[in-house]
């Protein structure tokens, strides 16, 4: 009897193993996904800003 | 499809976790044997990686390997510091190779273990010196008649490139060994940067052809000719 609750601890181990590999291979990828994301949006944020601080400059240029 | 792909990901790392077990217990009584334990657990790990190659999508191919002398030093360079392409490098390059691989690795718990017990040598960080590196290297070249370098710079030759990195040409010629330059191919698509699930693919590493170490100009004019840089 003593036996079989042994092999069920161990498939519960492996079981518990698998899943928590699983989480964070999946983690893993979907991290660094969203922060591939939130570098492009910061990119395209910095490269609106670098335009309007180039109007801002044409336009003082233009004033003098 | 992605099943699939999730399916071959979780047992290529599940595989892996037991792979690097089994090897960091096999390194304790291999240490006995000192340079013959060090290539019983390349051979080891070799023999591990293949079963994992055989089991995964990805497929690897050899190009050139009548261009590797048979006997002397040779140093080696290879562009793509990453796992796959190691893996790839361990598993089906006809030779025992010497990486030198970041220092931080030798300090993980069983990855460490695994890297000192192949016979792999921690790198020295950029203006610090040490005495250890050359007697490494120099039994590295002992042991297994190589050593195996990972040219940094080439991860970034879009932009910052300027010219060939010295350092491993200086060393080449200090010991009077040919350079052999590796490229290893298809990587990037099988595991993208920042992504644990694998996509199938096939791998190349190519051989170039041996360079004389005589001169560190022409070596490196000739390196830069091979990546194509």
């Amino acid at each position: 009897m003593g036996f079989n609750y042994f092999i069920v601890f161990v498939i519960v181990l492996v079981v518990f193993w698998i899943i928590l590999t699983a989480f964070f291979m999946l983690r893993y990828t979907y991290n660094s996904r969203r922060l591939k994301a939130s570098s492009a949006g910061m990119s395209s944020d910095i490269a609106d800003l670098q335009k309007q601080l180039d109007q801002l400059t044409n336009n003082i240029s233009g004033k003098h | 499809m992605i099943i699939l792909r999730f399916l071959s990901s979780l047992f290529f790392w599940l595989y892996l976790q037991v792979g690097f077990v089994v090897v960091a217990l096999l390194s304790y009584p291999a240490r006995i044997l000192r340079d013959k334990g060090r290539s019983f657990c390349y051979l080891t790990v070799r023999l591990v990686l293949r079963f994992l190659f055989l089991f995964s999508f990805f497929r690897v191919t050899v190009k050139g390997g009548d261009n590797l002398p048979a006997g002397g030093r040779t140093v080696f360079i290879a562009n793509k510091p990453d796992l796959i392409s190691t893996f790839a490098l361990i598993a089906f390059f006809p030779r025992h190779l010497s990486f030198i691989a970041e220092a931080r690795l030798f300090r993980l718990p069983i990855i460490g273990r695994v890297f000192k017990a192949i016979g792999c040598i921690p790198s020295v960080a950029a203006g610090e010196h040490s005495f250890a590196f050359p007697v490494k290297v120099l039994n590295a070249f002992r042991r297994a008649g190589n050593i195996l370098f990972y040219t940094a710079n080439l991860r970034r030759q879009d932009s910052q490139f300027t010219s060939f990195p010295a350092a491993e040409l200086q060393i080449a010629k200090t010991l009077e060994s040919t350079i052999i330059p590796i490229m290893v191919k298809g990587t990037d698509k099988i595991m993208p940067p920042g992504s644990a699930i694998f996509a199938p693919g096939r791998i190349e590493i190519i051989v170039g052809n041996p360079i004389a170490a005589t001169d560190v100009g022409p070596a490196a004019k000739k390196l830069e000719e091979f990546y194509g840089i």
